[in-house]
């Protein structure tokens, strides 16, 4: 196990050196290994310095550190652009051997000046590492200063990340594309979203936006609107065209033509493999196209994505159910199963009849209405469940001509998984919301109607999810009546095609190591029929990974290629964390878009949220704080 | 209202005051340079600086975007607020010592040193950005900014000509003199930092004199459905 001789990590100083005591990774806060036990040699970061041994060149190490943080300063105030310039010049005139005595105090006075008093956080958090080297290593310093010898560069691994960039599955380089809209540059902006998103259109309508939930304005006011940015991004700006090299090698088989599918597809096209993609349907889009409702999604978006993809190569053949895992994994060296996670759970609500007596699974009813299926009207629906499904169902019904509209759930309104917009979108179209209540038991009258006897419940201590658990408030019984029940309470994957070929997890999902690969030889699996009913953008990731597994088998090779993840990995959870240091707390309210008229819209299936103005999207944009984290790292 | 001190005077202020909008009240004088009250704040030349004190912890901010809060002390003269200033000021002035503003504040706060002479007098303060944005509605004028595999070296302005409607709002607001603009022989010249543009200015048809640019009479015909005719007469003769 690496140990440190000296560290400032997180303004917690050890220092060694002198006295041969030694840090480890706990007292340092600090990983000091990556891999299989590999050891860094020096780490040189936003938050600090942490060196494992006394052979570092520190001048180097800040110089080269440095030269990222100056193209990352924007430009946006005047203390931060020019002062981290200055600082970037002395540092590089220390490294080539050009620099004379006085610029050490000139260095001292700009990073005293830079690290109290910049517009956002970035500047002044990046300098903090070069003003822990003058004060714990000024004798190299003023050294370098003197002697007038050029040193050889420190040959490390550097990292530029963000919370947003760190929470977000596949690592959009957000405050990067918001920095392009915010110059007014969309072509950019959408070429940027689009170097590691292949559904640009539509993330920038329906992604969870996970790096919104790790935005550091979420401390200050309200998270920056990224993903209305990404749409406006891709409404606005024009993208050049992508292009694959054609290197005519395997095939590779993709089962499931959904965002799993779609990002494993796009990474194997790049690397130069054919693709031929099976799916069920006879569109593709997978979940998005069955379970996203159009109001959220149109289904042009959906298209135009997977478009390019076909453009680019890939083989779709829809309407093509595989039958047995077989069928299609004999035939191809690599096969990726991207099913997602189609069968429902069952509710456990006595006297439910699936598909019978109006009642009816959620995704199977939004399925049928998102296909255009014609379903008998009912004017009164009961949904049950908390999150996106249920909301889906519940608006959807409205828009199918059902007048009262009820969603039950049993937790309570912060519990709920759906996403807190969506929440406040139905209640606003209609929808009423019967919180703490389970639904217990359905009897069917003969005229149709459903009695169903609900329970009231009470949040209890949390479970495993960290969640309150609900607990039946005894005695609590009631009876509500309606004419549809939709249950919405979660999805498993479907694994009847794979016929107990493959293993499976005690959850029903499908079996992967990290690199996606399943227990039946050449046969990968990703997306939700692996993690269970999630985000498009978690399925892209994992679309992803399986498909680098894929070629890791096909090329015959056991290590992952991408050195940079596996260096970088250990320190995911201290560039999750905010660092907010208070030298910018102006709230600037979050912008929001227009929504087509309340009194139109239940009518239709039209998109309802409209895209951000470009004076709006400039204004959130300038709302983005930058909070860029910078690394270098030494390796031994 | 909140209560707070400002170089140890109580003032009180309504919830969502600034500190400066707080200073002014007590007549206290706190320099600034890219503010502009009839914005919103930018926060970009970070002149107007002052120490803050809230629990315990002593912060530089800017005077101009910072919420006042309950019991905060503010010190706008302490030495921690004058040498974050004076450094503020110490950049600006070797960035753009041509501008007088500048010249005059480096005096005060006793900088001499030239480090890096250049020679605009831009130093991207992005009050023309927000006033054509906010004021005019025109979203012209962008600080094209750098970033990782940006391309751009430096920041700098830049206008949309389709947008501009040659009010001069940017150069009005400029504190420092790096937009002009001036009218002559019919024709309405704008002088930015990195471009020079000229627009035709329209002639009163009853006493012949110049009086609107072309751009901003098309851009009122459109905004105010009125018909081409309304639009030929100056102010005098309307």
């Amino acid at each position: 196990m690496a140990n440190a001789i000296f560290s400032t990590w997180n303004n917690k100083v050890l220092d060694g050196r002198y006295n041969g005591t030694t840090y480890s990774a706990e007292e340092v806060g600090l990983p000091l290994t990556y891999g299989e036990d590999k050891e860094f040699k020096a780490i040189f970061g936003w938050n600090g310095i942490v060196l494992t041994d006394d052979s570092s060149n520190i001048v180097s190490l800040a110089a080269d550190y440095f030269r990222t943080v100056a193209l990352i300063a924007c430009g946006e105030c005047n203390v931060g652009y020019n002062g981290v310039h200055l600082i970037k010049t002395i540092l590089d005139n220390l490294v080539a051997g050009t620099a004379v005595p006085a610029d050490i105090a000139r260095l001292k006075e700009c990073i005293e000046g830079v690290s109290i008093n910049t517009k956002c956080s970035f500047c002044s958090s990046a300098v903090k590492p070069i003003a822990d080297c003058l004060r714990y290593f000024s004798a190299e310093f003023e050294a370098a200063a003197e002697e007038h010898a050029a040193y050889e560069p420190s040959n490390g691994l550097l990292n530029v990340t963000a919370p947003c960039i760190e929470a977000c599955p596949i690592h959009q380089d957000v405050p990067g594309y918001i920095g392009h809209i915010k110059n007014h540059n969309y072509d950019e902006a959408i070429n940027l979203i689009k170097r590691n998103n292949p559904l640009p259109g539509c993330t920038g309508r329906a992604c969870m936006a996970f790096c919104e939930k790790n935005c550091i304005r979420n401390e200050i006011d309200a998270p920056v609107s990224i993903r209305k940015l990404k749409r406006v991004a891709y409404d606005f700006g024009t993208p050049n065209e992508l292009v694959v090299e054609k290197k005519k090698k395997d095939e590779v088989a993709i089962i499931g033509a959904g965002p799993a599918g779609i990002a494993a597809a796009k990474r194997l096209l790049s690397l130069g493999y054919n693709v031929v993609a099976y799916d069920l349907n006879n569109v593709c889009g997978g979940m998005m196209n069955d379970g996203i409702p159009s109001y959220r999604l149109p289904r042009e978006i959906i298209k135009a994505d997977f478009d390019e993809m076909i453009a680019l190569g890939a083989e779709y053949r829809v309407s093509t159910p595989v039958r047995d895992i077989e069928d299609i994994s004999s035939h191809y060296k690599a096969t990726i199963i991207c099913t997602g996670a189609y069968a429902s759970k069952s509710n456990g609500i006595e006297g439910w009849t699936e598909g019978e007596n109006d009642m009816l699974q959620g995704v199977r009813y939004l399925k049928s209405i998102n296909n255009k299926k014609t379903m008998e009207l009912k004017n009164s629906v009961l949904v049950v469940g908390g999150g996106n499904t249920a909301i889906d169902c519940a608006r959807t019904a409205l828009r199918a001509g059902s007048r009262d509209v009820t969603i039950i759930y049993r937790r309570s309104r912060a519990e709920m998984p759906a996403n807190a917009e969506e929440i406040d979108e139905a209640e606003i179209e209609g929808v009423k919301l019967d919180l703490l209540a389970l639904p217990v038991k359905i009897e069917v009258e003969e005229n149709g109607i459903k009695k169903v006897t609900c329970q009231k419940m009470q949040l209890g201590e949390p479970d495993e999810s960290g969640r309150r658990r609900p607990v039946p408030v005894p005695g609590s019984e009631y009876v509500i009546n309606c004419d549809m029940i939709l249950s919405a309470i979660g999805e498993k994957p479907d694994v009847s095609f794979l016929n107990n070929k493959v293993e499976l997890t005690d959850w029903g999902t499908i079996k992967v190591d990290k690199n996606g690969a399943t227990s039946m030889k050449g046969v990968f699996a990703a997306g939700d029929c692996v993690n269970g009913p999630a985000s498009i953008v978690e399925a892209m990731a994992s679309g992803k990974r399986a498909a680098i597994g894929a070629v890791m088998y096909l090329d015959g090779k056991t290590t992952v290629s991408n050195e940079k993840e596996e260096v970088f990995e250990p320190f995911h959870k201290e560039f999750l964390k905010h660092n907010l240091d208070n030298t910018y707390n102006y709230a600037r309210e979050r912008q929001h878009a227009r929504m087509i008229d309340r009194n139109v819209l239940l009518d239709n299936f039209n998109e309802v949220e409209q895209v951000l103005t470009k004076k709006q999207a400039v204004q959130e944009a300038d709302r983005c704080l930058k909070c860029y984290k910078v690394i270098l790292v030494t390796r031994n | 209202m909140i209560n707070l001190t400002i170089d140890d005077r109580t003032v009180s202020v309504e919830k969502n005051a600034t500190i400066l909008q707080a200073a002014e009240k007590l007549n206290i004088k706190i320099p600034t340079l890219c503010y502009n009250e009839e914005m919103a704040p930018i926060g970009s030349c970070r002149i107007c600086v002052v120490e803050a004190i809230k629990g315990g912890e002593s912060l530089i901010v800017s005077a101009c975007n910072t919420g006042v809060e309950e019991g905060m002390k503010v010190y706008t003269k302490s030495e921690k607020a004058i040498e974050a200033r004076k450094f503020a000021v110490k950049i600006l002035y070797s960035e753009n010592p041509s501008v007088k503003l500048i010249r005059d504040l480096a005096e005060e706060y006793g900088v001499v040193e030239d480090i890096n002479v250049r020679k605009s007098e831009c130093i991207h303060c992005e009050r023309c950005v927000h006033a054509c944005r906010d004021v005019v509605g025109q979203n012209a004028i962008v600080l094209t900014t750098c970033g990782l595999s940006y391309g751009n070296d430096a920041p700098s302005l830049k206008w949309d000509f389709d947008k501009c409607i040659a009010c001069g709002t940017c150069a009005f607001v400029c504190p420092t003199g790096a937009v002009k603009m001036h009218d002559h022989d019919g024709v309405r010249t704008l002088l930015t930092p990195e471009s020079k543009q000229d627009f035709t200015l329209k002639k009163c048809v009853s006493c012949g004199s110049y009086f609107m640019p072309e751009v901003q009479a098309q851009y009122l015909m459109k905004k105010t459905e009125l018909p081409a005719d309304k639009f030929d007469q100056c102010m005098n003769c309307r």
